[in-house]
């Protein structure tokens, strides 16, 4: 028996030979149509992992781009480069200084050409869960708050415009650029996402206090310093009923009366309303034996003296928070009160390597 | 009978080839920037049709001379006056025909005086009797982050007259700088500066101007204003009434605004 001969297909035009059954496949494809489109390949930037204690929320992410270790360590750069500055003297580093939780040391900063701001400098710590930035709030995002000390005269004194546009002539900064956005192109939208990236990743939940409450460990305070916590959320001082989240602050404004009238109207100097005067975001006390002086205009020296003026009552500003009433306080609740303060300082925030340049 | 296939064959083949070299010949309009633009068409056939455009011209005078900044002119009062910045964002543009506005979407300008050609952008055709913008920005934009708008944006963070108040997000919405000549004998130079910085969206204002034009099938249509800077400075003491930023002198902002509203008329 014979092995049947490989044959090319019968159709019922006579085409013979594979060639021609080729050729015609392949104009028959062609009829058909479009080959299809390659799959576009995904981003490949690898996402920034951030270590939270349970029973904190979820750190809210930005919304407009991806939050890398690539567009986190550009921002690093930038934080610490006088670059941003009109006359490149003052960097976001001039005045945030790690070893104090990146708040300044001075009542005061002082910025370009040796122009004094006039509120005092808060640390930068687990921004992502503010509802607004500023002492009056009148940025929504960390993104808009960035363009106060960028473009404010007394401060860097310079603009996102001339600021890309001087990077963009740097020797290094187009090339990391390109790194982290796949742009060499440096632009306000990635200027101000890399310093964002940062920001956002200035983490700070490893105090005393974090450890006793979050992780359960119940010899991180001691006796004095619970005593302390105690007061600090009873009925009695209230210190919680405004410093109350976990962050020991919270996203509202507040008159503490500590003046009768004030020369910053604060909150009122966004909104113009009479019951605004006065009022200041709630800081978070995190790291805040570390920070002195105190207040939004530093007038208080010691925190001390900031227990002496809530004790005392305040002023009696008509938009003081009921919450500031005054109240009696023995020397050793005081002292107590000051060690838990400073159970509230997390050493390895000031020194974690990953916040230097 | 082998001899009728072999020959219908042959046909079919070279309708097939003639379609393969070819390829998917869909015809169509295959400009992108025709309204009837068609995505599938892969040869033009000359149908494609093109939207209207409108273009607003703007002539900026001093009390009836053409202006420019750096040069002294001479208000009522008989004092000099000289302007280094004088421009403001207009918004919400709106096309009137009787009791039917139609707006322009997403349509954002900065008037300059060194600018007198603003291409408006696309609009539709038609007969108008009406022309009405804001001085400002509407608060859905506002408050966007500046560095979110593309570059050639009127509103990007971009742009070389970037106008933002970035402690109280928004806009500035009007903004004049320059100096007058505040001395008591009135020597003529321009001695003292003026800084207004106008915003807020208290002082959003409405510039509604009655004026007959057509905007033809696939061109472009114009209406052509006049700002005259002079009147930006209406009832005002500029030798006492020389600085607001808004929330420290209301007032005199919202005089600065609704002057600024009633400078701009036909031209």
């Amino acid at each position: 028996m014979h092995p049947r001969a490989r044959q090319p297909l019968h159709l019922w035009f006579p085409f013979k030979g594979f060639l021609q059954q080729g050729l015609l496949c392949f104009f028959v494809l062609a009829l058909a149509g479009c080959v299809p489109e390659p799959p576009e390949p995904s981003a490949g930037s690898s996402s920034y992992r951030i270590e939270l204690p349970p029973g904190i929320p979820d750190m809210p992410m930005p919304e407009d781009f991806r939050m890398t270790s690539q567009t986190v360590g550009l921002g690093r750069q930038l934080f610490f480069d006088p670059v941003l500055s009109r006359d490149s003297s003052i960097s976001c580093g001039s005045c945030h200084h790690q070893e104090i939780a990146f708040a300044d040391f001075t009542r005061f900063s002082e910025g370009a050409q040796g122009r004094m701001g006039f509120r005092n400098a808060p640390g930068l710590f687990n921004l992502a869960w503010h509802d607004f930035y500023n002492k009056d709030g009148g940025t929504a995002t960390i993104e808009l708050q960035m363009l106060v000390p960028i473009t404010d005269h007394a401060e860097m004194d310079f603009s996102l415009r001339e600021a890309a546009e001087r990077l963009n002539r740097h020797p290094k900064y187009p090339q990391a650029f390109d790194a982290a956005f796949g742009s060499q192109e440096v632009t306000p939208f990635t200027l101000t996402r890399a310093l964002s990236a940062f920001e956002r990743s200035l983490i700070s939940f490893n105090a005393p206090f974090d450890r006793y409450r979050y992780y359960g460990e119940t010899d991180a305070l001691t006796a004095s310093q619970v005593r302390g916590k105690d007061l600090f959320y009873s009925s009695r001082l209230k210190c919680g009923n405004c410093h109350s989240n976990f962050d020991l602050r919270q996203d509202s404004f507040e008159n503490n009366g500590l003046y009768a009238f004030y020369a910053d109207s604060g909150r009122a100097r966004v909104t113009w309303q009479a019951e605004d005067h006065g009022k200041f975001k709630v800081p978070s006390l995190r790291n805040v034996a570390l920070t002195p002086p105190y207040m939004h205009d530093g007038s208080l020296a010691s925190l001390s003296d900031v227990i002496d003026h809530y004790a005392s009552g305040g002023a009696q500003h008509p938009n003081q928070s009921p919450f500031v009433s005054g109240f009696s306080i023995s020397p050793q609740e005081k002292a107590d009160l000051l060690n838990f303060m400073e159970a509230l300082t997390d050493e390895s925030f000031l020194s974690n390597p990953e916040y230097q340049p | 009978m082998y001899k009728h296939i072999k020959f219908f064959g042959v046909l079919i083949l070279l309708a097939i080839t003639s379609f393969a070299f070819t390829g998917c010949k869909e015809e169509g309009c295959t400009d992108p920037t025709a309204i009837n633009y068609d995505e599938e068409a892969d040869k033009d056939d000359g149908s494609c049709i093109f939207e209207s455009t409108l273009k607003m011209h703007v002539h900026s005078t001093f009390n009836g001379s053409n202006f420019s900044y750096g040069s002294d002119f001479t208000l009522p009062s008989g004092r000099k006056i000289k302007l280094d910045i004088a421009r403001f964002y207009m918004s919400n543009f709106r096309l009137v025909n009787g009791s039917t506005e139609t707006p322009l979407a997403d349509v954002y300008r900065q008037y300059v005086p060194t600018m007198e050609h603003y291409d408006l952008g696309t609009v539709n055709a038609g007969t108008y009797t009406g022309f009405r913008f804001d001085i400002g920005v509407d608060s859905s934009a506002n408050f966007n982050d500046p560095s979110t708008w593309p570059d050639a944006h009127a509103l990007s963070s971009s742009s070389s007259t970037h106008d933002h108040w970035s402690w109280n997000t928004g806009y500035v919405f009007m903004k004049l700088e320059g100096s007058v000549d505040s001395t008591a004998a009135m020597n003529g130079t321009t001695n003292a500066p003026f800084v207004y910085h106008v915003g807020t969206m208290n002082f959003l204002r409405t510039v509604d101007l009655a004026v007959n034009f057509t905007v033809p099938e696939s061109g472009e249509g114009e209406v052509h204003l006049n700002v005259d800077i002079a009147k930006f400075f209406d009832g005002i003491d500029l030798t006492s009434e020389f600085d607001t930023h808004t929330m420290n002198n209301m007032p005199l902002a919202g005089m600065v605004a609704d002057n600024i509203q009633s400078a701009i008329d036909l031209n």
